[in-house]
């Protein structure tokens, strides 16, 4: 009788601890349906500019850029610049429809055009529509349909217009999918391979292939994209065979590429558009005093950065463009680490009374090591008598826009290989980053270096002034860049065509089960 | 009857309270909120934008004529917008429960069987190696933090034996490391009191009487003692299963599961006031109604208790 | 016996992270990207973390973070409940029904819940966890000091005390407090049982101490997104934890009578 009480008992805790380390067998993909995970929410929902991030394919610019961030043709096939860069005009794909079924057409590309110069200044989570951007297009003065074709007219001439829409800026939707005020009345209405079919904000998206799509249809019928900010819960559901890969920014930690590749998983690395950088709050003491920013600049060791914090998954930052901007990135900037003059400008610039603060934002805590990076910087920093003191934040604009931080380590990327999206948003005297955000940063010769590149339509010059403005630079450090990331995903060997662009798009259109 | 009603009238006043406090948060929080929203919207905060949103969220009014207009929404269900994205609170909190609501569940699942099976076994056999043994580890998984059981769990089963995912609320057996974390705590709570009211219930004259009569001991101590030590039990489990509400934030975090406890440490790391709010006041307003529930239980299971 | 073996781990866990930061020739914050995540060996006895800090000399020192805060706020709780329980058991009548009413509206507020909804509110830092933690701490402790001091007032001596026209803190300190010092005592261990779990939870949610300063939950947190790849990190603070936590727990499970 004991006995039986017993049998129970131990029946009871061998159910249990079945269920705690057998579960049934991690279900295979099932067919036509893949699913993966990212670290952040590639839907931003009816009140953003684009709804969705362009990787989820739901919609198609009308240019997009290749491996070397040079435009493409997405939904316009080519294009002709005129009139020394004041006017362009795109000629649109054929036979496209919008996953309503309503035909793509040259209005309704405008229709679009309209809808994002009237957001401005919009946020958003991916691409934000700075108040600056009309500017940063040339000024349009006009933009019509004609015959099929779409006109851009410009006060100003601007030299790639098709590098500068490239990506998000060129997002084209059904004009129906529109409210008047320009938010979206539903979901999201592309002419991408694929249509949004479901989503739980912070959770998870669904995608279905798009009946009416122009191209060949995709081999997996649907996707499921789901949210997992943890970066240890990403590998964890990648092993147990709940997702079949990880894509997006800061798919991997560094430190966990090694871990998960082999065992059925293959780790897809390429150059990214993502680059550390470290900003000066060059508004306020100590960092208004060059000296101390080059101390700062001296006492970074970008090669342990590099090779070991992030783990080998970066190449040590030099120049302010990243070596995928190709001939336009500057080659001879070359950042030395030199604790030890370190050490004397800031002896003679004089001790900083306050530890200098470095700002990290906890959201990229779950995509890069930056608790880590700054760890090492503030011993670095401490080393050359520039005591520090490291501060995470959820809400950086708000911190920054207070003027409370003196560094702040981020990684930024470009939607394109336009320069110019980087330094007339990040750091012209008048952009509203640089002042709103405190950088401090005013250089008369920097803003019309830019505003002469921007305007410039001979290659050639135009590539001597980004490297004169890239040299000035790396002599005035408003902003260091720290190292060039590569982007590390990952996915199932049961998936072919596992294909990643500089702006870490996975052309999910692409992707076929194998076997 | 009377019992009943006095006892509504202190859970409405109790709630009265959880409300002020949960309103006064608002007060300790340095800055405006005005400014914080229209900031967060990627919009200049100008003294008339700040003054205009103020005047439209009621934040001019004097504060009691605030708390009032507050509560009345809160009553009515409308919790506020987050700061972070203007996204009705109540519906980002409802949409979540249910994954709570399975982890507690779980985990309440895992408390209350694995307490009742060990005591039961511990009852039946005194003086046994097990029951000690039981015993000790009941007194240690008491003092270590959830999320610590939770790191040697993952570190051991997810890692060490690759057996089960260690977070993120995908395959079914997700959920197992997490409420096996959680339950745990609630367990030894549980086991705690039973293991004190049975050995005491096995030695009270009756079951012993019974189990000389020649009843089973099984029986005579699940029948007589388990009876006795009810009372206990069932208001334990209102504490404890109110734990387990509470101590689901943590685990959440840990293993990465969305529900309502990772929403709450995203927006306390945000500072998403309303977020906070709603989040402390479900918490109470369940645990409030958790421990009424108890309490009614018990009445029933024990008349005495009415007579107090 | 269960108690003493507490005790005996306590003191020795105590005496780790007393010692071991003075003895140790590492700096427990400085990183040494070149020496991260070695093995256990004869340089470094726990190996090092992610990024080459001995882990045994950070274990001991994020060690004493957690064992001196978790001290502060029991000692700030205690002080604080045991002088307004006994007031309120000395003067009866309405502060009695508050002081229940104060332990309902607690109780409605379990776990972290209310140390979540301060710290959310208030600027992190050592003040902001203080903060977070005595407001509804003290309450257990009042209770126990209510009812102890409840039994002592009704006793013949307290009675006698009053007629002589002993002032109320006479009372206080030289008949009640020794009377209540037991069980204070063991509500006390309690507590500091509890507050551990709590500093250090809030650590690891990333609301207790902002970096370098750390603690065991602070550690755990900084080392699980690696806890794949390396899971050491992680599981050295957590086993510390968790043999402090036991060591609390037997001495509170030997004063408790049930």
């Amino acid at each position: 009788m004991r006995g039986r009480a017993m049998i129970t008992a131990a029946v009871a805790l061998a159910g249990l601890a079945m269920a705690a380390c057998g579960g049934p067998a991690p279900a295979g993909p099932d067919d036509g349906v893949l699913t993966l995970a990212a670290p952040r929410d590639l839907v931003a929902g009816p009140q953003d500019p684009y709804y969705t991030h362009q990787t989820l394919r739901v919609w198609e610019p009308l240019v997009t850029v290749d491996q070397r961030l040079r435009p493409v043709p997405a939904l316009a096939t080519s294009w002709t610049g005129a009139d020394g860069g004041r006017r362009w005009t795109f000629t649109l794909r054929e036979g496209v429809r919008f996953s309503d079924g309503t035909p793509l057409t040259a209005e309704a590309v405008v229709a679009n055009v309209r809808r994002l110069l009237r957001l401005a200044p919009r946020q958003s989570p991916f691409f934000s529509l700075d108040a600056g951007m009309e500017l940063a297009y040339g000024r349009l003065s006009d933009v019509r349909a004609e015959g099929g074709k779409v006109t851009f007219e410009l006060e100003r001439p601007v030299a790639d217009l098709p590098g500068r829409l490239a990506g998000f800026f060129s997002m084209v939707q059904s004009p129906r999918a529109f409210t008047p005020a320009g938010d979206f009345a539903g979901g999201p209405v592309g002419t991408g391979p694929y249509v949004l079919t479901g989503w739980v904000k912070g959770q998870r998206a669904e995608l279905a292939a798009n009946p009416h799509f122009h191209g060949a249809a995709p081999a997996y019928k649907k996707v499921v994209v789901k949210v997992i900010p943890d970066a240890n819960a990403r590998v964890a559901a990648l092993r147990a065979g709940e997702v079949d890969g990880l894509i997006d920014k800061g798919a991997l930690l560094p430190g966990q590429v090694a871990a998960v590749g082999g065992g059925g998983h293959t780790v897809v690395r390429t150059p990214s558009v993502l680059t550390h950088y470290l900003t000066f709050n060059a508004s306020r003491k100590p960092f208004a005093d060059p000296r101390l920013r080059e101390a700062v600049d001296l006492a970074v060791d970008r090669r342990t950065i590099a090779g070991t914090l992030l783990a080998g998954t970066a190449r040590p930052g030099a120049g302010f463009l990243s070596p995928v901007f190709g001939d336009l990135a500057e080659p001879s900037v070359a950042p030395a680490h030199d604790p030890a003059r370190a050490r004397a400008l800031v002896e003679a610039a004089g001790r900083p009374a306050e530890p200098v603060t470095i700002l990290v934002s906890s959201g990229e805590t779950g995509q890069f090591p930056y608790t880590d990076i700054a760890e090492v910087l503030r011993a670095a920093f401490a080393r050359v008598g520039l005591p520090a003191k490291v501060r995470v934040a959820e809400a950086t604009k708000a911190v920054m826009e207070a003027g409370d931080y003196d560094l702040f380590l981020s990684a930024y990327s470009v939607p394109n290989g336009d320069p110019d999206y980087l330094l007339r948003r990040f750091l012209r005297s008048d952009a509203a980053w640089n002042t709103e955000r405190r950088l401090g940063y005013r250089s008369e010769e920097f803003d019309t270096l830019v505003d002469r590149a921007a305007a410039e339509a001979d290659p050639v010059r135009r590539r001597e002034l980004y490297h004169r403005v890239q040299r000035l630079l790396a002599a005035d450090r408003p902003m260091i860049p720290l190292a060039y990331q590569d982007n590390p995903i990952v996915t199932s060997d049961r998936i072919g065509g596992v294909e990643q662009n500089v702006a870490y798009i996975v052309d999910l259109a692409k992707l076929t089960p194998l076997r | 009857m009377r019992w009943l009603l006095r006892r509504a009238a202190e859970t409405v006043l109790v709630l009265l309270a959880l409300s002020v406090l949960v309103f006064s948060l608002a007060a300790l929080t340095p800055g405006d909120p005005a400014e914080e929203i229209l900031r967060r919207g990627g919009l200049q905060p100008t003294p008339a934008a700040v003054a205009a949103l103020r005047a439209e969220l009621g934040l001019d009014r004097p504060l009691p004529a605030q708390y009032a207009g507050w509560l009345l929404d809160v009553v009515r269900g409308d919790l506020g917008r987050s700061y972070a994205d203007r996204s009705p609170v109540g519906a980002e909190i409802m949409a979540r429960v249910p994954a709570t609501l399975r982890l507690a569940g779980a985990a309440a699942l895992v408390a209350v069987g694995l307490a009742l099976t060990v005591s039961l076994w511990a009852a039946l056999r005194p003086r046994g190696a097990v029951g000690r043994v039981v015993a000790v580890v009941t007194v240690a998984v008491a003092g270590v933090p959830p999320y610590i059981v939770g790191i040697l769990l993952i570190s051991v089963v997810a890692v060490g034996l690759r057996a089960l995912p260690t977070g993120g609320d995908g395959a079914p057996e997700a959920v197992v490391l997490p409420a096996l974390t959680l339950g745990l705590a609630g367990a030894a709570t549980l086991l705690r009191l039973l293991r004190a009211d049975l050995a005491q219930a096995v030695g009270q004259p009756f079951v012993k009487l019974a189990a000389a009569k020649g009843l089973p001991a099984r029986r005579a101590v699940v029948v007589h003692a388990l009876r006795l030590a009810a009372p206990n039990a069932i208001a334990a489990t209102g504490v404890v299963l109110a734990d387990l509400a509470a101590g689901a934030v943590v685990v959440e975090t840990l293993f990465a599961w969305p529900g309502i406890g990772q929403l709450a440490v995203s927006a306390i790391r945000q500072r998403d006031l309303p977020v906070v709010q709603a989040y402390v006041l479900l918490t109470g307003l369940a645990t409030v109604l958790l421990l009424a529930l108890a309490d009614l239980c018990l009445t029933a299971a024990d008349p005495r208790v009415r007579r107090r | 016996m269960r108690g003493r073996a507490g005790l005996v781990l306590l003191a020795l866990v105590v005496a780790c992270c007393g010692l071991t930061p003075l003895l140790s020739p590492y700096d427990p914050h400085l990183p040494d990207p070149a020496r991260a995540l070695l093995p256990p060996g004869g340089r470094h006895w726990l190996g090092t973390d992610q990024l080459g800090r001995d882990l045994l000399t950070r274990t001991a020192v994020a060690g004493r973070t957690s064992l001196l805060f978790a001290l502060a706020v029991t000692g700030i709780t205690t002080a604080l409940g045991t002088v307004l329980g006994a007031a309120a058991g000395l003067a009866a009548g309405p502060s009695d029904r508050l002081l229940r009413f104060a332990a309902t509206v607690a109780l409605a507020l379990p776990g972290l819940t209310p140390a979540l909804a301060l710290a959310g509110v208030l600027p992190p830092g050592p003040g902001a966890v203080l903060a977070a933690l005595v407001p509804f701490g003290w309450v257990s402790c009042a209770l126990v000091a209510h009812t102890a001091t409840r039994r002592v007032a009704a006793s013949g001596y307290v009675l006698a005390a009053r007629a002589m026209g002993a002032s109320p803190l006479y009372l206080l300190r030289r008949t009640v407090l020794p009377h209540i010092a037991g069980p204070v005592l063991t509500v006390a261990t309690a507590d500091l049982a509890r507050t551990l779990v709590a500093v250090t939870s809030l650590s690891f949610l990333g609301l207790g101490l902002p970096p370098p300063e750390t603690d065991w939950g602070g550690m755990v947190s900084e080392a699980v997104p690696l806890l794949v790849a390396s899971p050491r990190p992680a599981v050295v603070p957590a086993l510390a934890l968790a043999v402090t936590g036991l060591a609390v727990a037997l001495v509170v499970d030997s004063r408790d009578p049930a």
